[in-house]
C-alpha cells in the first residue's frame, strides 16, 4: 500500500531529472547560446566604409535567436511539453550510448599516441565486447580497423597515424 | 542544329575506349565517395586532381566530371538504407527514404531515385546542349538582391515546411545560420567567434557537422537497444506500386525542371533544387501528412532535382566560367590547372573538350543507372548487416571521414559534439535538416545581403525594387505566413481534441 502512495525512489536524483522538462532546458540553454552570440557580435563592427560591416548580420540574427528562443520556451512550457522521462530512455539505454560517447572520447585522446590501428581497435572491442564472443569481438575489431587502414591510408592516402605499423618498418 | 551536331561530336570522344574507362572510374569513385559518409564528390574531386595531371585533359575533365554527379547517386543509396547522407543534396532524402527503407520498401525508394536520378541527368544533359547558353543569359539577371532572396525563399520553406512545429524549425534554422557566421566575413575576412583558434579561421566543416548529426546520433540512437534496432525488411522490388506511378512520374518531370533551372543560378548548391522539390512535392501531393513518414514522390521529385541540377549547373561553369557549387569550383580549378578558360570562348576553341564532356555525361548516367538499378541489390546489402556490426562499422568510417576534412583531431570532436547535439534534438523532436541546410547556405546569403546593401548606398530597399527579388519576397511572406497559420490551427485542433 506504501508503494502505491509515495513511489520507492520518487526522491532520487533520477526520479528528480525524469521530471525535468527537457524542452525547457533545451530553451534555455539555446537562450544563453543566443545571448552570448548577441553579446560578442557587439564587439564585430557594424558598419564599414562601404557600408555594411562585419557584425550587422550576425546581430539581426542573435537577436532574432533570442526572439525565437523566448518563443520556443514559452511554447515547451505550455504547449508541446517534452518531459526527461517520456522524451529520454531508460538507465540501461544510456548507459549503452554513453560508453559509444566514452569510447569515442578515448579514441579522440589515444589515436595520436598509439596510432590508428591501436585506437581504432580498442573503440570498436568497446562496441563489440558485450554483442560477442571475447575472441570473436577482438578478432573483428583488429580486421575491420586493417582493412579501413588499408582502404582509406592505402588507397585513399588518407594521412592516419600509424604508430603500431611504423614499428614493423611500413 | 549546331548544338545537336556538336553534341554528336562529342559522343565520338567520349566513346572512345580510354574516355569510357576515365568515366567509369569517374561515376564509380563519385557513387563510392557518395556511399560513405564524410568523403562528399567535393573532397573526392580534390583529391584526385594531382592524379589527373598526366592525362589529357578531356580525359581528366571526363574523370572528375564523373565523381561529382556519380556522388549523388551514391548519396541516396546510405541515405535511403542507414539515413546518414553520403553529401548535403541527400540530406533531404533520407526524410522518406529511410522511412520507406523502414517500411521494407528499400527497392522502391532506391529504384525511383536511380530512375528519376537518370531521367533528370539525361535531361539536364541534353538542356545543356540545346538551350544553355540562352538561358545563361537569364541567369546572369540574378544578382546579389536576387540571390539573397532567392536564398531566403529556399530557408523559409525548409523551416515552414519541416517538422512538426515552425518554432523548432525556426531554432533549427539559427543554429545553421550562426554556426554559418563563425570563421572569416565573407565580405571584409573580419575574422568573427573564432575565440583566437586558427582552426576556426575558415569556419567549421559541413561534413563534420553532417556526419555528426545525421550519422553519429543516428548511431547512437540505435546503440541504446542493439536488439531492438531497426533494420529495412528483404528487397524485393525495385519498382514503385501501381497506384505510385502517376505521382512518381510528375514527381519526376518537376524535379528535372527544377534542378536544372536552379543549376543555372551561380552561387546554388545541390542541396537547394532537392529542398525546393521536396517542399513542392510536398505541397502538390494529396496527402502532404505522408510525407516524412514514406512518401515515394518525397524521394523521387529531391533524387532527380539534384541530378538535374548537376547538367545545369555545368552551364555557368562552360559558358560563363562561373561555379555553380563547391565541386564545381573545384572542377574550374582542373580547367585551369589543364590550361582551358571555361567561358564563352571555350566552346570556339575547343569544341571537341566541351562536347566530349557534355557527351560523357551521357554515357556516364547510363553506367549509373546500370550500378544503380541491377547491382542495387548489392548496395543494398549494407542494410542486411546486423545492427551490433553495422554501427561500429558507420562508426569508425564517420571518425575516419571526419578525419580526412583536414587530417586533424578536431573534426572529429567537432562529430563528436554535434553527434550529441543530434542525439538530444532527435529527442526532444527539433528538425536536424534545416540545421545543415541553413548552414550551407548562411555564408552565400549573409555575403549576398552584404553586397545587396553595399550596392544600394546601406539600403536594403533594393530586395523589393527588383521584380524578381520582390517575387521571392511575396512568395516567402506566403509560406511564412502559411505556415503559422497551420500551427496555429493545428494547436487549436489538439487544444479541442484534448478538451473533447
Amino acid at each position: 500500500m506504501k508503494n502505491e502512495t509515495v513511489p520507492e525512489n520518487k526522491g532520487t536524483f533520477y526520479e528528480l531529472v525524469k521530471r525535468q522538462n527537457a524542452g525547457l532546458w533545451f530553451g534555455i540553454l539555446f537562450l544563453a547560446y543566443a545571448v552570448l552570440y548577441f553579446k560578442m557580435s557587439l564587439d564585430i563592427p557594424y558598419h564599414s566604409k562601404l557600408g555594411a560591416g562585419p557584425g550587422m548580420y550576425p546581430r539581426w540574427l542573435s537577436g532574432f535567436s533570442i526572439f525565437i528562443a523566448l518563443i520556443y520556451i514559452v511554447q515547451s512550457c505550455t504547449h508541446q511539453v517534452f518531459s526527461m522521462g517520456r522524451s529520454f530512455p531508460g538507465k540501461t539505454e544510456l548507459f549503452n550510448v554513453f560508453t559509444v560517447f566514452l569510447a569515442c572520447l578515448i579514441f579522440l585522446f589515444l589515436l595520436d599516441v598509439v596510432g590508428f590501428n591501436i585506437a581504432g581497435s580498442l573503440l570498436l572491442f568497446v562496441m563489440f565486447y558485450r554483442q560477442y564472443k571475447m575472441l570473436h569481438a577482438i578478432l573483428l575489431s583488429v580486421l575491420i580497423t586493417f582493412v579501413h587502414y588499408f582502404i582509406f591510408k592505402v588507397c585513399f592516402s588518407v594521412p592516419l597515424p600509424e604508430k603500431l605499423l611504423s614499428l614493423f618498418g611500413f | 542544329m549546331d548544338s545537336l551536331m556538336g553534341l554528336l561530336s562529342g559522343f565520338s570522344v567520349a566513346l572512345t575506349w580510354h574516355n569510357l574507362l576515365y568515366c567509369l572510374i569517374g561515376v564509380t569513385v563519385g557513387q563510392l565517395v557518395g556511399v560513405l559518409p564524410g568523403i562528399g564528390p567535393t573532397t573526392a574531386t580534390a583529391l584526385l586532381i594531382p592524379l589527373t595531371y598526366g592525362m589529357p585533359p578531356v580525359s581528366a575533365i571526363i574523370m572528375l566530371s564523373g565523381i561529382y554527379y556519380g556522388g549523388m547517386y551514391g548519396g541516396t543509396i546510405t541515405s535511403v538504407l542507414i539515413n546518414t547522407p553520403g553529401e548535403a543534396a541527400s540530406v533531404i532524402t533520407c526524410l522518406d527514404g529511410y522511412e520507406m527503407a523502414k517500411q521494407g520498401r528499400a527497392g522502391a525508394a532506391l529504384g525511383v531515385a536511380a530512375m528519376g536520378s537518370f531521367f533528370g541527368g539525361i535531361i539536364s544533359v541534353i538542356g545543356l546542349a540545346l538551350i544553355g547558353p540562352p538561358l545563361a543569359d537569364f541567369a546572369l539577371k540574378f544578382g546579389p538582391t536576387e540571390m539573397f532572396s532567392l536564398m531566403l525563399f529556399g530557408l523559409t520553406m525548409v523551416v515552414g515546411l519541416m517538422g512538426a512545429s515552425i518554432v523548432r524549425g525556426l531554432v533549427a534554422m539559427c543554429i545553421g545560420l550562426s554556426l554559418a557566421t563563425i570563421g572569416m566575413d565573407p565580405i571584409s575576412g573580419t575574422l568573427r567567434f573564432t575565440f583566437n583558434q586558427p582552426f576556426l579561421i575558415n569556419g567549421i566543416d559541413l561534413v563534420t557537422i553532417a556526419m555528426g548529426l545525421f550519422g553519429l546520433s543516428e548511431i547512437f540512437l540505435g546503440m541504446e537497444n542493439l536488439a531492438a534496432a531497426a533494420k529495412p525488411a528483404q528487397i524485393t522490388s525495385f519498382m514503385p506500386e501501381k497506384e505510385e506511378i502517376r505521382p512518381t512520374t510528375f514527381a519526376v518531370l518537376r524535379g528535372t525542371f527544377l534542378g536544372f533551372f536552379i543549376g543555372l543560378i551561380p552561387g546554388t548548391n545541390s542541396a537547394i533544387p532537392a529542398l525546393l522539390s521536396y517542399s513542392m512535392e510536398k505541397k502538390f501531393s494529396k496527402n502532404p501528412e505522408k510525407f516524412g513518414h514514406g512518401a515515394i514522390e518525397g524521394v523521387a521529385g529531391p533524387e532527380t532535382a539534384n541530378n538535374s541540377y548537376c547538367g545545369g549547373a555545368m552551364i555557368p561553369l562552360l559558358t560563363l566560367g562561373i561555379p555553380s557549387s563547391p565541386t564545381i569550383a573545384i572542377l574550374l580549378g582542373a580547367f585551369i590547372m589543364h590550361g582551358l578558360t571555361p567561358g564563352p570562348i571555350l566552346f570556339v576553341q575547343n569544341p571537341d573538350f566541351v562536347w566530349g564532356v557534355i557527351a560523357s555525361m551521357v554515357v556516364g548516367n547510363g553506367m549509373l543507372l546500370f550500378m544503380n538499378l541491377p547491382l542495387a541489390g548489392w548496395w543494398a546489402k549494407i542494410a542486411e548487416v546486423p545492427a551490433k556490426l553495422l554501427y561500429p562499422i558507420v562508426l569508425i568510417l564517420s571518425i575516419i571521414g571526419a578525419y580526412t576534412v583536414s587530417n586533424d583531431l578536431w573534426d572529429v570532436g567537432v562529430m563528436l559534439v554535434f553527434g550529441v547535439v543530434g542525439y538530444v534534438m532527435k529527442k526532444i523532436d527539433i528538425p536536424m535538416a534545416p540545421i545543415v541546410l541553413t548552414y550551407v547556405l548562411g555564408a552565400m546569403m549573409e555575403k549576398a545581403l552584404l553586397q545587396s546593401v553595399k550596392m544600394n548606398n546601406g539600403s536594403l530597399v533594393g530586395l523589393v525594387e527588383s521584380p524578381i527579388s520582390l517575387t521571392m519576397i511575396v512568395l516567402t511572406a506566403i509560406v511564412l505566413t502559411g505556415s503559422i497559420y497551420a500551427e496555429i490551427k493545428n494547436k487549436k485542433g489538439a487544444i479541442a481534441l484534448e478538451n473533447d
